[in-house]
């Protein structure tokens, strides 16, 4: 076990490698820099200025020598620092992972306490009207695009329920109770990306354990409905749910960008896309490397955890 | 008169006095607001930054000699007043007892320092071209500066009413390097916190200059990108002030109940530039004849809902070189008239219409819109025009590189002065000359007003530039808007947006809560 987990994370370092040669290279392929995004409105084309600025920045080299003078200090880890700020790459994303954590965790939390329950019961009333209702739920909800739905949360938030919690942020150390409920509203919205996923994934695992064997000894044991579905099969079926959750909560982590955005809360989303739209490199790269991170540490975890729940992958 | 009649004139003087000194309005000390911006500054120190945004940050917490006032027009501030005893020579008398925001007392060495500091070319700055005819700073006397020119320089004073006015105090730059990071000036405000890409925390500075001033305890930037975000937190109190870009933004604003707004000059306009170099713009006929298919008022109703206005190479928030209105309407080329296209067309060898590419980008809301309508126009003319939309990034670069393109369009805002804007677009050796323009007539021109302080004679000399622009039509601005739309709430009074997209106007803003 410790051998496996040990290969695990040492395969993490060619992974890594791969990104950060793949995010160096790719950000250069699009026309323009930071010199040429922010010098736009200015008056004057001092060229001698904004040669002066490149050459501080290093735009000047060519790209292999920027990647090489990039991993030595990324070996060291130093991200480099922010083109747009002046503050280290390390210190911008770790002041604003907190914000992704919290708002993950917590829609995570409220797709998985809606979603089983849910999903359960689509499967136990299979065919029926509710079964239908639920479906057709769960479609339309992963079908709406996220950005759309805070969007819309947000205009209709603001012109007829004066009272809802958006659009401001306190840090939690700050304030915990206030924290939690500005962010309320956007990880709900944000939990409607997982929710579906979990009701139809919980949906067929119980649909395909109720099928099993084992289901009907236990019911010519005579065991009651409540106690076939609810200890039984919704105990075998949650390895599958855990899985999906799994790499959704590295798509919460990283992917939301533009729900952020919309939420004017200040996360790594709104770093990344800030810092695309102004080619801040160090920041692009090193968002991206620890959202990798974070997403293969999370694969390992649900896979470990997999092996807590299911002793047949132990062996 | 008998001393009573002098005494009773004086009494009314002095009542008439004291009723115009009184406050308008009774104002109050006190509060905080939030402004919401809609981008955040790349680098804080006023020399040294590129970024426009970056100036919304800055504007607060530093001053310079003169600065315009609501109505765009220079006035004192750090200089109470200043001679110019011949043409070359400029000497300005400093406001006494100013402080830095680290304590310190600003004197003729610091404006000394802060000038010196632009026009090293080891700065790196910007706005170093502002002072390229000052051959020497002198320091008079503690409150005394007196700036030697190479030659007059008509542009200078306008040019400096910014931020290459700005005196910054030497001993923080030895301190930080560079004042990138930090904020230390003789403004109203001073930074206490930024995290970038979020916010920026200001608050009042106690020891500033004018008597009372700011009435704010402070304000706190928030950087909002989404503009419908942005409105909808105006909207929930969350944010007491920003602006938008977007007319239709603009509009449901305005007819939203308890929100405040204020028209500006129209300071932003849309530049096309066509590429004199290359087919088929290097013929001017045909340049002509785009510009003759145009109907602008059309333009303008379609893409910015009518609130825009005609305009020349100079925008109207430009005050004194703009041309007056009617003279704009009827400039060459300026109406549309298909008769007169076929006939250019036919003169430019191209009876049957040509074909071109028209690079914009969909960065600011209106660019697509206008190419789509200027596009229908053309075709009606027989002219295709090909759109080709590129990312904000992609279009500069091609812009800034000079490569070969047929027209490129974006809109540029106001500029204190027409020289070191107008001048760097359309003099031959311009840095942003990508209509590849040459005309000695123009450059002679351009030359002289850089050499002339005659207001007067300036004046002149930019309204003949701006008839021979639409003459030869290197460039087609179909039209002028706000550059930005401020929008805030009623309970923030004393707040006057600025054509400039300025908000320094909060050093005397409060609120009436």
């Amino acid at each position: 076990m410790t051998r496996y987990i040990a290969a695990r994370i040492a395969s993490l370092l060619p992974i890594l490698f791969g990104v950060s040669v793949l995010v160096f290279s790719m950000q250069h392929l699009v026309p323009g820099d930071i010199v040429d995004i922010v010098s736009a409105d200015l008056a004057q084309g001092d060229k001698t200025a904004a040669a002066r600025l490149r050459k501080e920045l290093r735009l000047d080299r060519p790209i292999v020598e920027q990647y090489v003078y990039w991993v030595g200090g990324a070996l060291t880890g130093d991200l480099g620092a922010s083109f747009v700020s002046g503050k280290p790459v390390a210190a911008e994303i770790l002041r604003r992972l907190p914000v992704n954590l919290e708002l993950a965790a917590m829609a995570m939390a409220f797709a998985i306490v809606v979603g089983i329950p849910v999903g359960t019961l689509s499967a136990v009333k299979r065919d029926g009207w509710t079964d239908a209702g639920i479906r057709f739920a769960s479609v339309l909800g992963y079908s709406l695009p996220n950005f759309w739905v805070a969007t819309l949360t947000v205009l209709v938030g603001s012109l007829w329920l004066p009272k809802l919690p958006i659009l401001q942020y306190v840090p939690f150390a700050e304030n915990p109770a206030r924290n939690l409920v500005l962010l309320l509203v956007p990880s709900l919205v944000l939990s409607l990306t997982v929710l579906p996923l979990i009701v139809r994934m919980t949906r067929a695992a119980v649909l395909e354990n109720l099928a099993l064997d084992y289901v009907r000894t236990a019911r010519a044991k005579g065991v009651g409905e409540v106690g076939v579905v609810g200890r039984h099969v919704l105990a075998n079926s949650l390895i599958a749910v855990l899985n999906v959750a799994g790499v959704q909560i590295g798509v919460l982590i990283g992917g939301l960008v533009l729900t952020e955005e919309i939420f004017i809360l200040p996360g790594l989303g709104r770093l990344l896309l800030e810092s695309i739209q102004k080619r801040d490199f160090p920041v692009i790269t090193g968002v991206t490397l620890v959202l990798a991170t974070v997403f293969i540490t999370i694969n390992l975890v649900v896979d470990l955890l997999h092996g807590v729940l299911d002793p047949r992958v132990r062996r | 008169m008998t001393g009573r009649r002098v005494l009773l004139a004086l009494a009314v003087v002095l009542s008439l006095t004291a009723w115009l000194a009184a406050p308008v309005a009774a104002q109050k000390r006190g509060g905080t607001i939030v402004v919401g911006n809609d981008d955040d500054a790349v680098g804080l120190d006023p020399h040294l930054s590129f970024a426009f945004a970056s100036a919304n940050f800055y504007e607060h917490a530093y001053t310079g000699l003169t600065r315009f006032n609501a109505k765009m027009e220079i006035e004192g501030d750090l200089a109470t007043s200043w001679e110019i005893p011949n043409p070359t020579t400029y000497v300005f008398k400093l406001r006494k007892g100013v402080k830095f925001h680290n304590g310190r007392e600003m004197t003729a060495e610091d404006v000394k320092y802060s000038i010196d500091r632009i026009r090293d070319p080891k700065t790196g700055s910007p706005v170093r071209d502002t002072y390229g005819s000052v051959e020497a700073v002198e320091v008079v006397d503690r409150h005394t500066v007196r700036l030697r020119l190479s030659k007059p320089d008509g542009a200078l004073l306008s040019l400096m009413t910014g931020r290459a006015g700005y005196v910054v105090p030497r001993e923080e730059i030895e301190k930080h390097g560079n004042l990138q990071k930090v904020a230390v000036g003789t403004g109203p405000f001073k930074l206490i916190e930024h995290v970038s890409g979020d916010f920026a925390r200001f608050v009042r500075f106690d020891q500033y200059y004018e008597a009372g001033l700011p009435y704010l305890d402070g304000f706190t930037i928030k950087v909002i990108k989404d503009e419908s975000s942005r409105l909808a937190a105006l909207r929930k109190g969350t944010v007491d002030l920003t602006w938008i870009k977007a007319v239709e933004t603009e509009d449901l604003a305005r007819r939203e109940k308890g929100l405040q707004w204020s028209d500006t000059p129209e300071g932003r306009h849309l530049y096309i530039w066509l590429n004199t170099q290359v087919p088929p713009f290097n013929n001017v006929k045909l340049r002509q004849a785009v510009a003759a298919s145009l109907n602008r008022q059309e333009i303008i109703d379609t893409v910015l809902l009518g609130r825009g206005k005609l305009t020349a190479a100079i925008p109207p928030a430009t005050v004194p070189y703009v041309l007056p209105p009617n003279e704009i309407a009827t400039l060459p080329f300026y109406k549309q008239d298909y008769e007169l296209v076929k006939k250019l067309l036919r003169e430019g060898g191209q009876p049957n219409g040509f074909e071109f590419v028209f690079k914009t980008s969909p960065h600011s809301p209106d660019y697509v819109p206008a190419a789509q309508v200027i596009q229908r126009q053309l075709a009606k003319a027989g002219i295709t025009m090909k759109i080709e939309q590129v990312e904000w990034g992609a279009l500069l670069k091609t812009f800034r590189s000079g490569a070969d393109c047929q027209a490129i369009a974006f809109a540029r805002v106001w500029y204190p002065d027409p020289e070191g804007y107008t001048t760097d677009t359309l003099h031959s050796k311009g840095a942003t000359n990508a209509a590849h323009y040459a005309n000695p007539e123009v450059d002679r021109l351009l030359d002289e007003q850089s050499r002339t302080t005659n207001t007067q004679r300036r004046i002149a000399i930019w309204h003949d530039l701006q008839r021979i622009w639409a003459q030869d039509v290197p460039i087609i601005w179909p039209y002028a808007m706000r550059t930005r739309y401020n929008v805030w709430q009623p309970t923030l009074k004393g707040f006057a947006p600025m054509a400039n997209a300025s908000r320094v106007s909060l050093r005397h803003a409060w609120l009436e809560k």
